[in-house]
């Protein structure tokens, strides 16, 4: 009697419940549109110059998900990236040593997420409010630590090659990119600790009372969000070549959007990193084929905005669609 | 079924199909002016579909509905309207920021000059609407203030204010207290003398027995009887919802008690609970009754260690739980139903499959990898068990009906090696065929040993189910009683704290 | 009768005089001591933790010190309202000149008119508003067109003498535009054919201007000219080409401002950096404190005087700055050589 009644409603709404065909189907459609404007979008060239702009955002979009699963929300990302970058070169700088630089910069955006965590968990703290706050404290911070970007004064090799390198013909920041999504696309969904986070964000009371600890749950999450915009930030530093106080301004409004543009909901219980991906990427490819169809910039915006506002169109049909279909 | 004389109301042969279902297969029903029907069945048995045709928002497919005598077309809800049909659904349809009067005559404004309104009329109209119906409350009071009771008896005002001649009631004792239920009857019978024919739609027989001139059921989609409801009983209105007879609703088959498994001393919190003491054993059922407000899901959410508590302290098995720790409760082998399955229970994106699971990760895992299949192989045990109806094991359970939902919840806690489990209102909003299986489960549990707690305010039930019953009030306990000594009238003088009752354990 | 009139004109002397020597001793006040050199200056800036206004600064300072001048620091950070108080308490602490970086024009103009009331001389620094005394102020179409310059004698030499031009620009800014235009009017004196092959937005951001010409480049990779209208447009672009392994060998990047050290990294590294339309930031603090003693001592002066602007190359540019470890000086003997424009060439 149930299965039959799911089936209600029209075509459209059932292919609306399909989140990441629909996704997909558009990435391909504009990629499409983009090529027939220019020959030069199908290049590899291009097309590495995607995917390696791409895997900054698509990194930090891991954790953004995940956050975001559970729940909550981080909006200091682009300052933890500036952040990052600046110590990172300078403590590489000082030591000559790519390793130590790398481990602060990691170590810092660790910090950043436990606090960031212990605000939301201790102090019951608003995370859309407590990152906010985060972000302004960060971006300050960075000023008062360096006024000036901090360059880079050995030249290491292996420094360049986190964000320049290539592993054959693949951009290493790229291969960074797929081992963590990879890894990370698994333990999000076969293992137990990912399928807490859904509980926790699809519902924390009855997560609470299955038994699962979600104040350190929460916690972790936040500070496996920081990690991956400071690896990033790493990856940013490194293409630079410099570290850059005022760099990732607006990064994390670019994340979010790419995260929620591929499905995520900011209520939290849903979401996938497919999305995520297909989400990003979407947003990257519209900001490069405006470029290079030689289209004036400031559609950039503009048309990542409505693209946007469509996705959250269509989440919000997805919801009504659903909710016809509830009968109790 | 031939029509009846004077029927206001009349509808023949209606049937209804979604894409894939059926949901009204050739129903006839017909109601008088002056009567209360009540229609009754299982969920999914065609009754909302029914009252949505009625109330103008599903076209039927085929049939007719006479109003009057003479055939109807309702197409829209204001078609039902205009022909004074009134539906009172169980989500109120008031604007809580608007006043009593400003509700009741929503849709139709008394003018001056047809241009603005005339509030003195209005007032004074809802005054003798209020009047009529017995409702003590100024018609400048903003909804928002009123209690549900109150807001329902608004609902009928506003019934009344377009003459309704047909009103339809959806459930509409589920949120009141047993006061408030009496004088609900007493409305609708005055609603009655004027002639006024109520279709009564409810899950509780004995509402039906009480207060109901002929009852109607209907299941799966077709009418079953309708009968006048001195010529039937509750036992054949079951067995006519569900199609099977049901020996008893209450089955009990558990009988020995083991040692005590949750012992409570002199639990306080801040806000509710005033030294609240009690015993469960292995094996029994405790059933804690009380009026809303009496603090039975405060005790709930402080013994699992969801609420903070002031003084006192929970064992299980001899080991005190430490305050505000759910998991360390969930370690010790502690349960909790909660009342509000969906909003506290109830993980609604996620499948059947995964709320079953949810507490029982670990078990299921290995190096912290999920097991799927078996996973797979551990739900569809309890599944086949409790009858859960779902097209598969991954459907979401927020597509699942309320019976259904709840054995999810219950299946969840009986993977857990549990010694004690607490069902807040367990079979609130379910239909009788499913309450019966919950309590055979129940009383399974208690014959496999554990410590069962139940929380209810439905009598019967309560009655029924416990070996043992406290009543609750105002955070205290008011009441004790054995399966032998409890009688109604002293629960409820309990429950009310007329008095106190304190039966020793024999 | 009459001793009463005598007493009462007694009073009204005392009363009298007393004013008089009140007023005199008000007027002796704002005089300052010795009557050359204002004895007090204040600044209220807006945005001072940017690389070029602690340059500002730093050219302020040495000026002021220099001349003995006590100079009084105040940061608007963007918000005008502070900006008009912090202004008013310098003028109620006993400044004799006031300087400001306007946060907003409109606003400024307030500030403008409370310290012609009160008869403060008041120099603005950077952008025009009015009903001002004087502005002290690079020209940015000025700096652009010498960079043009310096960068087309360089192609001409040694890239072949054809000139196809990547652009970051910062379109919302009008001085940036600015510089862009004035560059490619430098250029082409030079080498009358020069392209701009793209013309991009980088938001004056390092990391953005990165990405805009990483995406720039593969669909048109043929350019040998690289210019920013600040310094990390530049410097993210000149990464962009890098990474996208195109030959270095057969480029020129020109940045503008010199703002921080990072110019003179990239020159001394060797690289395809080769010139800097330079703004002097610390010249433009040592020329206000110039123009407030000039206005000091009621001296006329232009309404708009120009601070020095040059093509820096990797040839000239420790002429003009030298640099220890983090710290960056500069030779004002020098910088104080450059002409001036009278005017801009375009504003």
């Amino acid at each position: 009697m149930f299965s039959s009644e799911s089936s209600k409603g029209g075509l459209l709404t059932k292919l609306v419940l399909f989140n990441e065909i629909i996704l997909v189907a558009v990435l391909v459609v504009i990629s499409a549109a983009i090529s027939i404007g220019t020959s030069q979008f199908y290049s590899t060239s291009n097309i590495l110059n995607i995917l390696r702009d791409s895997s900054m955002a698509i990194i930090a979009g891991i954790g953004m998900t995940m956050l975001l699963i559970t729940g909550e929300v981080d909006l200091s990302i682009g300052s933890l990236v500036a952040f990052v970058g600046v110590v990172t070169m300078d403590i590489i700088n000082k030591t000559n040593s790519v390793f130590l630089g790398v481990l602060a910069g990691l170590g810092l955006g660790a910090v950043t997420g436990l606090v960031n965590g212990l605000v939301r968990t201790k102090f019951k703290v608003n995370s859309l409010i407590g990152t906010i706050a985060m972000m302004m404290i960060l971006r300050g911070s960075v000023y008062l630590y360096k006024l000036e970007a901090v360059q880079n004064y050995h030249q290491l090799e292996t420094f360049y090659s986190v964000g320049n390198g290539y592993l054959g013909f693949m951009p290493i920041p790229v291969i960074i990119m797929v081992v963590l999504y990879v890894v990370f696309l698994v333990i999000l969904y076969r293992t137990v600790p990912g399928r807490r986070l859904y509980a926790t964000g699809g519902n924390e009371i009855a997560a609470k009372i299955s038994g699962i600890k979600v104040d350190n749950l929460k916690i972790l999450t936040f500070v496996a969000n920081s990690v991956f915009a400071a690896i990033s930030g790493i990856i940013l530093v490194s293409r630079m070549n410099s570290g850059q106080p005022n760099a990732g301004v607006g990064f994390e409004l670019m994340v979010i959007s790419g995260v929620i543009l591929g499905g995520t909901s900011l209520g939290g219980g849903e979401g996938t990193l497919v999305g995520t991906l297909v989400g990003l990427l979407i947003l990257r490819v519209i900001n490069n084929g405006i470029i290079i169809l030689r289209w004036n910039q400031d559609l950039q915006i503009v048309i990542s905005g409505l693209i946007i506002i469509l996705a959250v169109y269509i989440d919000n049909k997805r919801k009504v669609a659903r909710s016809k279909i509830i009968t109790t | 079924m031939a029509p009846a004389k004077d029927a206001v109301l009349d509808v023949r042969k209606i049937s209804k199909a979604f894409p894939g279902v059926k949901a009204l297969d050739a129903v006839d029903l017909s109601l008088r002016g002056g009567e209360v029907h009540a229609l009754i069945g299982e969920n999914g048995a065609g009754k909302s579909t029914l009252i949505k045709i009625l109330a103008g928002v599903y076209f039927k497919d085929e049939g007719d509905i006479l109003f009057n005598g003479s055939p109807v077309e309702i197409s829209t809800p204001s078609d039902s309207l205009k022909l004074g049909i009134k539906v009172v659904f169980q989500e109120l349809s008031l604007i809580p920021h608007m006043t009593v009067g400003e509700n009741v005559f929503l849709e139709s404004f008394p003018l001056k000059n047809n241009r603005t309104i005339d509030w003195d009329v209005l007032y004074e109209k809802t005054q003798d609407l209020l009047d009529t119906i017995g409702l003590d409350i100024t018609p400048k009071t903003k909804v928002y203030k009123l209690t549900v009771s109150q807001q329902q008896m608004v609902e009928i005002a506003r019934a009344l204010s377009h003459e309704a001649k047909v009103i339809i009631m959806d459930e509409p004792t589920s949120a009141l207290t047993p006061n408030e239920v009496d004088h609900l009857f007493n409305v609708i019978r005055k609603l009655k003398e004027r002639g006024i024919g109520i279709l009564y739609v409810t899950h509780k027989l004995e509402e039906v027995m009480a207060l109901c001139d002929r009852v109607t059921v209907f299941r799966d989609g077709k009418l079953i009887s309708s009968r006048e409801v001195s010529e039937t009983s509750t036992d054949n209105l079951v067995t006519d919802m569900v199609g099977r007879s049901i020996q008893t609703l209450f089955p009990r088959s558990h009988a020995g008690k083991g040692d005590v498994v949750l012992d409570v001393r002199s639990l306080s919190t801040e806000k509710k609970l005033r030294e609240v003491s009690f015993q469960v054993r292995g094996g029994e059922v405790v059933g804690i009754f009380g009026l809303m407000g009496a603090g039975r899901t405060e005790l709930a959410k402080a013994m699992f260690g969801l609420d903070a508590v002031q003084s006192g302290s929970i064992s299980i098995e001899g080991q005190e739980l430490r305050q505000g720790s759910t998991s360390q409760s969930t370690r010790m082998g502690l349960g909790y139903l909660t009342e509000d399955r969906k909003g506290e229970g109830l993980v609604l994106q996620m499948s059947v499959a995964q709320n079953i699971t949810l507490p029982s990760l670990e078990d299921i895992s290995s190096a912290g990898f999920i097991k799927r299949k078996e996973e797979t192989t551990r739900s569809q045990e309890f599944v086949d068990a409790f009858s859960i109806k779902t097209p598969s094991l991954r459907q979401k359970v927020m597509y699942l009906s309320g019976g259904n939902q709840q054995k999810v919840l219950l299946a969840r806690w009986l993977m857990k090696k549990l010694k004690v489990i607490i069902l807040d209102e367990p079979t609130r909003g379910i239909d009788v065929g499913a309450k019966a299986e919950i309590h055979r489960l129940i009383d399974e549990l208690a014959s496999k040993g554990l410590a069962i707690v139940v929380m209810t305010s439905e009598m019967p039930e309560l009655l029924g189910v416990s070996d043992h019953i406290i009543v609750m009030c105002d955070g205290r306990i008011t009441g004790e009683f054995s399966r032998e000594s409890a009688e109604m009238e002293k629960i409820l003088e309990a429950a009310i704290g007329q008095k106190e009752y304190r039966y020793a354990e024999q | 009768m009459k001793k009463l009139i005598l007493i009462s004109l007694a009073i009204l002397m005392i009363f009298a005089l007393a004013t008089v020597a009140f007023a005199a001793a008000g007027e002796k006040e704002k005089e300052g001591p010795a009557g050359k050199v204002p004895a007090r200056v204040g600044w209220v800036g807006n945005y001072m933790m940017h690389e070029w206004y602690q340059n500002v600064w730093k050219g302020m300072r040495q000026r002021a010190e220099m001349l003995g001048i006590e100079l009084e620091v105040l940061d608007a950070n963007l918000d005008m309202a502070k900006q008009v108080s912090f202004a008013e308490d310098l003028i109620a602490k006993g400044v004799d000149v006031l300087i400001i970086t306007p946060v907003q024009q409109e606003g400024a103009a307030a500030i403008v008119k409370k310290a012609k009331m009160e008869g403060i001389p008041l120099i603005i620094e950077a952008s025009a508003v009015e009903g001002m005394t004087t502005m002290v102020a690079i020209c940015d179409y000025d700096c652009g067109y010498k960079g043009g310059v310096a960068t087309g004698e360089y192609v001409k030499k040694n890239l072949g003498g054809k000139a196809r031009v990547m652009a970051i620009d910062l379109p919302m800014l009008r001085p940036c535009i600015l510089r862009v235009d004035g560059f490619m009017d430098g250029l082409r004196t030079v080498i009358p054919g020069a392209e701009i092959v793209h013309r991009l937005d980088g938001q004056g951001l390092k990391d953005q201007a990165l990405q805009v010409s990483t995406d720039a480049l593969t669909a048109d990779s043929n350019i040998n000219v690289i210019y920013g209208c600040n310094d990390d447009s530049a410097l993210g672009a000149l990464q962009a080409f890098k990474a996208a392994g195109l030959d270095e060998g057969k480029l020129v990047v020109c940045g503008t401002g010199g703002e921080g050290n990072a110019f003179i990294h990239a020159m001394q590294e060797g690289g395809p950096y080769k010139v800097e339309a330079a703004m002097f930031p610390e010249a433009v603090g040592y020329e206000c404190i110039n123009m407030s003693v000039k206005l000091f001592n009621g001296e006329t002066v232009p309404e708009h005087y120009v601070t020095p602007t040059f093509a820096l190359t990797t040839e000239n540019w420790d002429d003009y700055y030298s640099l220890e470890g983090d710290v960056r000086s500069i030779n004002w003997d020098n910088v104080n050589k450059i002409p001036r424009e009278d005017q801009c060439g375009k504003y």
